[in-house]
């Protein structure tokens, strides 16, 4: 093992251009796929947050009772399709309010909390279970408006898929295209040391022996590149960090914990081994024939 | 022990390169595989090696029958067999000392057992001086005497010599034969393929002649030892000792590890024979 290591060291010290562009093509590959792979599970985490948001708001009529509301409550709550329920009365809409324009001093002095409604803010387990719940909650007695946001879930649903299925085409299309880079690379250095292995076939060499160090090399272009690729991906996070910071505002997605990013170079360091791996066994088994 | 029977090898194009050989050669013995060039003796060596399959026929070689050896077994017949190539097959990239190693590499020696062996080995071809030289700053000569190195690098119980003196004057080819012969005097069969009548007329061993594929003459017997092996030497050297003695004087300086102890008494018997006369003379 220690011997292909050398010979691998040697091939690459004898192309370097060839080593430095294979590393650099692969790092722009692996980049974008990093950065797809990134916006795919930030969008999946969008869409978790807005979905575990109240997703139902009841607004009772100023004359329902406490006990009116309080039995709506447990019979929402009994729901299995609910999986919590808050209550928001008056004073504390009108705390919510002020928050919200706390800037706003005009807006504030024209409202007290008679002229707001209290409320009871349901979230569901599942996405479809809304407009299910909306209906019956419609129907009791001294409720006088139901919101639901089930058109904004259903397109954020809708929009994840796309991002899902595009993420896995392009994900699928950058590995083929790295592969192929890995492959073309490895096959001209074979092809350039096609004596060679002739020679070393003659003197009896294993096929290990012979293809041992290009596999090597594939691994070692693609683990280089899948770091590059991930400290680029991790430095322009930290860069855009303000900015996506107030881009995204409530949604808790920056900053990126670091055992996400370490899970992620580790996976990414792997995959960067699979594909170089894979491409140079191609590439090699062609001349072993 | 390599035995050829009945061995006829076809091209797909139509080609037969030997037809019908057979021929056995005894361990420790030195052969001289004869004949035109397209005579079928490089064939000879690609069958060997297992390079080729023959069409039909058997080969075996220290009793395993090449024809049931597997892919995978294969690196271990021709780590059995040192090649020394027509063509010398030298890595370009590499050194005369890497070129040595890479064999002992494959090998699995130690970093430390090859730097021994190669330089052992080096020294016994008289390369010593000439270890960091690519192949292209290296002589006919020393290029014939590389690949002889690489191929008693594995230590191997045969070797086969394809043309090592074509491209060379009579004195480096001279060189090269007294080698091979000192070689096989440490018990290793030697087959060395030539076209180079005079030194087979000189050097007393087995010729086995092969035209158009077929063997037409095999000396199994040797003839008496003639009287001008040396002199004919001697005679296209331009001065000082003659190659054989060179190398003589060298293997006696640098006795190399025999590594197989059990020497067969009649070889032992033999070579003591041939040494008197030499002495005699």
């Amino acid at each position: 093992m220690k011997k292909s290591f050398t010979t691998t060291y040697r091939h690459i010290r004898r192309t370097p251009y060839q080593a430095l562009s294979a590393i650099t093509v692969l790092t722009v590959t692996f980049f974008i796929a990093t950065l797809y792979f990134l916006v795919m599970a930030g969008s999946e985490k969008v869409l978790r947050y807005f979905e575990t948001r109240p997703q139902v708001t009841v607004f009772f009529q100023d004359e329902a009772q406490k006990d009116q509301i309080d039995a709506l409550r447990a019979k929402i709550r009994s729901n299995p399709g609910v999986s919590d329920v808050k209550y928001i009365s008056k004073e504390e809409a009108l705390t919510i309010y002020r928050e919200q324009n706390k800037d706003e001093p005009l807006l504030l002095e024209m409202v007290t909390a008679d002229i707001l409604p209290a409320s009871l803010e349901i979230s569901a387990t599942n996405v479809s279970n809304l407009s299910e719940i909306a209906k019956i909650v419609g129907q009791e007695p001294g409720v006088e408006e139901v919101v639901y946001q089930e058109d904004v879930i259903n397109a954020l649903t809708g929009w994840t898929r796309g991002v899902r299925i595009a993420g896995v085409a392009l994900l699928s299309f950058l590995s083929a295209t790295s592969m192929l880079i890995i492959l073309i690379i490895i096959g001209l250095k074979i092809s350039s040391r096609k004596v060679e292995i002739e020679i070393l076939k003659l003197l009896g060499a294993t096929n290990w022996y012979i293809i041992g160090p290009y596999i090597l090399e594939g691994v070692f272009y693609g683990v280089l590149g899948a770091f590059f690729a991930w400290g680029a991906a991790y430095v322009l996070i930290l860069y855009t960090t303000p900015f996506l910071i107030s881009f995204l505002g409530e949604i808790p997605l920056i900053p990126i914990p670091f055992v996400f990013m370490a899970m992620l170079l580790a996976g990414l360091l792997i995959f960067g081994a699979v594909i170089g791996s894979l491409a140079s066994l191609i590439a090699a088994r062609r001349f072993l024939r | 022990m390599i035995r050829f029977e009945n061995v006829t090898k076809e091209f797909p194009n139509g080609t037969i390169a030997i037809d019908d050989v057979s021929f056995v050669i005894d361990p420790s013995e030195f052969v001289f595989l004869v004949g035109p060039s397209g005579a079928g003796k490089t064939t000879i060596l690609r069958l060997l090696m297992r390079e080729l399959h023959p069409t039909s026929g058997m080969i075996n070689v220290d009793g395993s029958d090449l024809a049931a050896i597997k892919k995978r077994e294969l690196p271990l017949l021709r780590r059995q067999i040192g090649a020394v190539f027509q063509d010398y097959k030298l890595i370009s990239d590499r050194t005369v000392y890497e070129n040595v190693a890479l064999v002992s590499d494959i090998i699995k020696r130690t970093q430390r057992e090859i730097d021994e062996h190669v330089n052992e080995i080096l020294s016994l071809v008289g390369l010593e001086e000439k270890r960091d030289l690519f192949p292209s700053q290296l002589s006919g000569g020393e290029l014939q005497r590389t690949t002889i190195a690489r191929a008693l690098a594995t230590q191997p119980s045969i070797i086969f010599a394809d043309e090592p003196t074509g491209n060379l004057d009579q004195a480096t080819a001279w060189e090269i034969i007294n080698l091979l012969l000192m070689i096989n005097k440490k018990d290793t069969t030697v087959i060395v393929s030539t076209h180079n009548q005079d030194i087979v007329e000189s050097v007393d061993k087995r010729v086995i002649e092969l035209v158009k594929g077929r063997v037409v003459r095999d000396t199994k017997k040797p003839p008496e030892q003639k009287a001008p092996t040396r002199e004919s030497a001697k005679s296209e050297q331009p001065s000082g000792e003659t190659p054989q003695k060179e190398a003589e004087t060298r293997l006696e300086k640098e006795p190399q590890k025999v590594e197989n102890e059990t020497v067969p008494e009649e070889t032992k018997v033999k070579s003591q024979k041939q040494k008197r006369k030499k002495k005699k003379e």
